[in-house]
């Protein structure tokens, strides 16, 4: 009878491990692959991501993706800011990971801006590698999202396993 | 003066010349295996062939001296083709090692290929094997599959080092390089013949897998190790340095450095470097404070300094050198000690005095110190006399308070090193500058990290009188200090007393 | 000014109109229910979308048919590399005909842009862009992968291997 008793942010909470509104910062061809996997054929609903909302203070799942320069680390800082704790953060690709593709403007930052690690501006949650990764790695650290968010085997890993038993 | 044309351009040369001579003080670049310009003319690769008008044949550049009205080509059709079929001949049983190949990247056949290239071989037979990364002797490895028999190797050790021991045995494709029965390739100069194989065929085993030469950056400096002061160019990236190669200078050293002094760089990298400020604590029983800003510590420093001479005159600090540091920072350090601290005790610590005068007959001498010519005149110029023995009859008889050591830079050449930090730490609290760190400096009071020769500017001053700049290369320790910003810094932390 | 005139009969009759809207999705709905093969949608974890074998994931290290690395640590992956996330430290091997093997090989995967330039530098077939997809994980795991990772992770089954073997380039006079 604990859930009569929990608190209003407890249940919310935990509503939220296998629920989150993403905001979306993305540029260039890793947000392309964002949109894909939001679309039918990898379908992020599936996962407990919801539609896209459009303020952030009400989502609580920030993606990144995309050369992140001086304006937009800003910005980005402004909307993590906003947005509603505990927030959740993805990273997606070399360029918000560590800027590689962009590898002059990290040796040199010249007249074209410079390149900012997604980590220097926010805390990441997860990291996807790739340049830019298949939709299937955008779910996939979505999957990994949630395990962080709640340790030990989740509902659809214990569903499958009885599924095949 | 015979004049002679090569492609079209007008030269005059010295009678006696040869037509690849000629054509290299016009810049012209001709192809050649086997001719260097230290050793005798072989003719051996057949690769610098040019048109001589008038000759029938093409001609080796290499072998035909030049003569008054010739008219050379070395760049049309015919030089060409013929440039391409040596080419090809030389690669019949050439392996396809360029991937594990050390010389991959700065190898000549690597290079005459992109400009001569048959690029569809005729040749389908099964290439000779021969033996494989064969120890020649303590510094050289020889693989004879990628020896193309231009016998550079063997007239080097027959001409120049005179020790005879590489010959080309066997006959016909079966040729190979090779020593003789129990007698290795351990002559003091073996690795030139590393440098002037214009394949890969003779590798450094210091140098062999540490890193392909295209992530390596040179610059030009003089090599510490002797007082011959040979020219050289050190190979380095950011994780160190990682070779040295003689450079031509004629009036030191010609073409060549012996192999002691290819080990200079060693000391001069991150892990064999004082990298930071060592105090000695007699609060805490003696125990090291390590990281202070060097620059508290060189104020620690001077106003220690001042404070001893206010109190006990002129005869509490001493100043003993190496000759290991460059003119300009023993100007900078005398004119302190003459003008400031105003101590009359300079001593000259002269290392290995059994072979210090010992020479080999072609570069490396005795004398392990770059700059003993510089040290000593600028120590007549400033009137100090003091030699090491004046220092230890001074210290046995009575202590400083303070002995500033200007030490070693490559302590290998200090081979008494021990015995004489005793005699130091008794003289006196040790004020120690040296760029290599070591076990043994744990009682001097203070160490400082001072830059290798790598990373300053200055002048040595080489046996003969020569005097050769060198310039700041690379920086491998930021916080290390040349004794100028040393003396400035003691300087101005005593208040500048004059 | 046109005015879409409606007509007035069915306009006022609500449900006939929804109906009509919604037998599209009601049409996809049944489609899907009966024919779950040709569904658009993959379910991902389970499903997985078969990607072709010139896919360009996670790295591989093929191994010769005695297990060990194929890698001669030429470095010419290292050097063309774009991104700079290959990092190799060769040393030199008992076997002659081998010579030079890479004692570390290792790759910072977020650096990684995937471009499968390493794979067309390598002279010797030793490093293939695999067909498994970039994973995800998450912050403070290991993302330099290193030879046991590339070589012999458990999903290669003990190693991939060239088709072409180094002895038989010998025996052929290659």
């Amino acid at each position: 009878m604990t859930w009569l008793t929990a608190r209003y942010e407890d249940v919310v909470s935990r509503l939220e491990q296998n629920h989150h509104f993403p905001w979306i910062m993305s540029v260039g061809c890793c947000s392309h692959e964002i949109q894909n996997s939001s679309l039918a054929t990898y379908d992020w609903q599936r996962l407990g991501v919801d539609d896209v909302s459009t303020d952030p203070t009400q989502s609580n799942l920030l993606i990144l993706g995309g050369w992140i320069n001086t304006e937009r680390a800003q910005e980005i800082k402004y909307v993590y800011d906003q947005m509603r704790k505990p927030t959740a953060v993805i990273a997606i690709g070399a360029c918000a990971i560590s800027g590689s593709p962009y590898k002059a403007l990290i040796d040199a930052p010249s007249v074209h801006g410079e390149v900012i690690k997604a980590e220097d501006i926010v805390p990441v949650d997860i990291y996807v590698a790739g340049c830019p990764p298949r939709p299937e790695s955008i779910l996939s650290s979505i999957l990994e999202l949630q395990k962080k968010l709640k340790p030990g085997p989740s509902h659809r890993e214990v569903l499958s396993e009885a599924l095949r038993n | 003066m015979p004049k002679l044309t090569i492609d079209g351009k007008p030269v005059e040369v010295a009678a006696g010349t040869s037509v690849i001579k000629a054509a290299q003080t016009l810049n012209i670049p001709i192809a050649h295996y086997c001719w260097h310009e230290g050793l005798s003319v072989a003719g051996a690769c057949r690769m610098c062939m040019v048109e001589i008008e008038k000759n029938p044949k093409l001609q080796i550049a290499c072998n035909t001296p030049v003569a008054e009205g010739m008219v050379v080509h070395t760049n049309n059709d015919k030089v060409k083709d013929a440039v391409k079929w040596a080419l090809d001949f030389h690669l019949i049983n050439h392996p396809l090692d360029c991937p594990i190949c050390d010389q991959a990247g700065e190898c000549k056949l690597q290079d005459y290929y992109m400009n001569y290239g048959l690029y569809s071989p005729e040749m389908n037979q099964r290439k000779v094997k021969k033996s494989k990364a064969m120890s020649l002797g303590d510094r050289v490895v020889l693989d004879q599959e990628r020896c193309i028999l231009c016998s550079r190797c063997v007239r080097f050790t027959t001409e120049v080092s005179k020790t005879h021991e590489l010959g080309i045995f066997n006959r016909g494709d079966r040729c190979e390089l090779s020593t003789f029965e129990g007698r290795p390739l351990n002559n003091n100069y073996s690795l030139n013949t590393v440098d002037i194989c214009p394949v890969g065929a003779l590798t450094s085993k210091d140098f062999r897998f540490k890193q392909r030469v295209w992530f390596l950056k040179d610059f030009e400096t003089l090599c510490n190790g002797c007082s011959t002061g040979c020219n050289v160019t050190v190979s380095y990236n950011q994780n160190g340095v990682f070779r040295v190669r003689p450079r031509v200078n004629q009036e030191v050293n010609g073409f060549w450095m012996c192999d002691e002094g290819r080990d200079i760089y060693k000391h001069t990298n991150k892990e064999f470097r004082l990298d930071q400020v060592i105090e000695r604590n007699d609060q805490v029983g003696g125990a090291a404070v390590k990281g202070k800003p060097v620059a508290l510590a060189i104020q620690e420093i001077g106003k220690s300094l001042s404070a001893t001479v206010k109190k006990g005159g002129l005869e509490s600090i001493a100043l003993v050198v190496t000759a290991q540091y460059t003119v300009e920072e023993y100007e900078a350090l005398f004119e302190l000690f003459k003008n400031t601290v105003k101590s009359p005790h300079v001593y000259y610590w002269k290392n290995n005095e059994e072979d210090f005068d010992s020479f080999d007959g072609l570069l490396n001498r005795g004398d392990k110190n770059p700059n003993t010519k510089g040290l000593s005149d600028t120590m007549t110029k400033f009137g100090f006399k003091g030699t090491w023995e004046d220092f230890e009859k001074q210290a046995t008889s009575k202590s400083f308070q303070y002995v500033v050591v200007a030490g070693p830079e490559d302590q290998s050449a200090y081979p008494d090193l021990e015995k004489k930090l005793e005699i130091l730490n008794k003289a006196g609290e040790v004020i120690w500058l040296s760029s290599c760190k070591n076990e043994k400096f744990k009682n001097f009071k203070w160490q400082i990290p001072m830059k290798s020769f790598l990373e300053k500017e200055g002048t040595f001053v080489n046996f003969k009188g020569i005097k050769q700049n060198i310039k700041a290369g690379m920086s491998i320790i930021p916080t290390s200090l040349s004794l100028q910003e040393f003396s400035k810094g003691v300087f101005e932390s005593m208040g500048g007393m004059a | 000014m046109s005015v879409v005139k409606r007509p007035e009969g069915k306009a006022n009759w609500y449900l006939p109109g929804i109906l009509t809207g919604m037998m599209i999705t009601i049409k996809h709905m049944i489609f899907n229910l009966t024919h779950r093969k040709q569904m658009i949608t993959i379910q991902y974890p389970e499903e997985r979308y078969p990607y072709s074998d010139r896919f360009k994931g996670n790295h591989i290290l093929t191994v010769k048919k005695d297990g060990s690395l194929r890698c001669t640590a030429c470095m010419l992956c290292a050097t063309y590399c774009p991104a700079e996330c290959i990092s190799i430290t060769a040393a030199e091997h008992d076997d002659p005909s081998v010579e030079k093997y890479p004692i570390s090989y290792e790759i910072d995967i977020l650096r990684c842009v995937f471009c499968g330039l390493c794979e067309e530098a390598c002279p010797v077939d030793a490093i293939r862009m695999g067909p498994e997809h970039q994973t995800a994980a998450i912050a403070g795991e290991n993302f330099i992968y290193d030879i046991n990772k590339l070589a012999y992770r458990s999903g290669l089954k003990g190693g991939v291997q060239s088709k072409v073997d180094d002895e038989e380039r010998h025996s052929r006079g290659l």
